[in-house]
């Protein structure tokens, strides 16, 4: 970067600040999570957690789809290293989330205040500030918009973990399908717009299936499949379907 | 600390770098091309591999997880909320179960 230019315009470039802007523009954020943060509760309910637990795991993780994964590979019986390997390469996407927002944010702030500032991102609060007019952002905007999505998903966890236990019991057994219908709830509107998408998303399930159906292989643990599979197809996107080059978001 | 609780810390001890590291290390430099790429299909690649074949036996019985599977991919093609798949796919198992035995 050259830091002597940069520092030089700052006074002139609008920036977006403000805690309470940041509150404001992050209540969609808010809408956006209450069914996932219920539906996480569910599960965490299915999985066999404890409120304490569901209400921790979502307030130190805060990783939607990583605590799916997570939650579901607990179910299945995996062990602890699976888990948390599976989540570290869930989470690989948002290298890229967070070096796009680096660019984004006032010259010359703190390691902890930007570090703090990417721990909270999400996929949601990371597309919102991408949107803003304003090409630099203010920590206290990005605290403001972080910390909506943050409160959100940890009180609806809690909200759908005890939702769960006014339910008589063969609707319990019914939520069974809940993670199927989110993933599947998740997938379809992207791999119905892009077709290399769906080709990458039928291999994953192709791939998967093969693993678990294939006799010398079905002693494989659940966990260290799925992840071979999802390894194995998103090669063949990256090789048959490269992403074009795009131009560079602002 | 429940063994959930530390699999919780251990599960934040591997997203926050992911989170964090980029903005000290990466800071304007391109990823190259290839792991872009790669990186873009990681979402959809493992929501394929975990749905198929699991799916099928998600309640423990194959007629009404089927019935589940189903009617959240139609909801889902169709574009609907995430809640609608979700609630529609748990109504369609319960009433299929219903019907057929969970």
């Amino acid at each position: 970067m050259d830091a002597a230019k940069e520092i030089t315009n700052v006074n002139e470039t609008p920036v977006a600040k403000g805690f309470a802007y940041g509150l404001r523009t992050g209540t969609p954020i808010a809408l956006g999570y209450i069914p996932s943060a219920l539906a996480c509760g569910i599960l965490c309910k299915t999985a066999g957690l404890t409120a304490l637990e569901s209400l921790f795991m979502s307030l130190i993780v805060f990783a939607g789809a990583s605590q799916f994964v997570a939650l579901n590979l607990i179910m299945i019986g995996s062990a602890i290293p699976e888990i948390v390997l599976a989540t570290a390469v869930l989470n690989m996407r948002h290298v890229m989330m967070s070096s796009s927002i680096a660019r984004r944010l006032v010259p010359g702030i703190g390691a902890l205040k930007k570090s703090w500032i990417c721990f909270e991102l999400t996929d949601e609060s990371f597309s919102i500030a991408s949107m803003q007019k304003e090409p630099l952002l203010a920590p206290e905007f990005m605290f403001g918009l972080n910390i909506v999505g943050h409160c959100t998903w940890v009180i609806g966890t809690v909200l759908g973990f005890y939702g769960t236990s006014v339910l008589p019991q063969n609707v319990q057994d019914s939520m069974g399908i809940a993670l199927y219908a989110l993933f599947i709830g998740l997938l379809l509107p992207s791999v119905r717009k892009s077709r290399s998408a769906l080709i990458v998303a039928a291999a994953g399930m192709g791939l998967s299936a093969l693993i678990k159906w294939t006799p010398c292989f079905e002693d494989m643990n659940r966990g260290i499949a799925i992840m071979t599979a999802t390894g194995l197809a998103a090669l063949l996107g990256a090789v048959v379907f490269p992403l074009e080059k795009k131009e560079e978001v602002r | 600390m429940t063994k959930i609780m530390i699999l919780s810390v251990l599960m934040m001890c591997v997203t926050a770098p992911s989170r964090i590291l980029p903005v000290f290390f990466l800071g304007e430099r391109k990823l190259p091309p290839f792991v872009e790429s790669l990186l873009h299909y990681i979402p959809y690649a493992v929501l394929g591999a975990l749905i198929f074949p699991d799916v099928l036996t998600a309640t423990g019985s194959l007629y009404s997880s089927a019935a589940g599977a189903i009617t959240a991919i139609i909801l889902g093609w169709y574009g609907r909320g995430i809640l609608v798949v979700l609630v529609g796919g748990i109504l369609a198992t319960y009433i299929s179960g219903y019907f057929f035995g969970m």
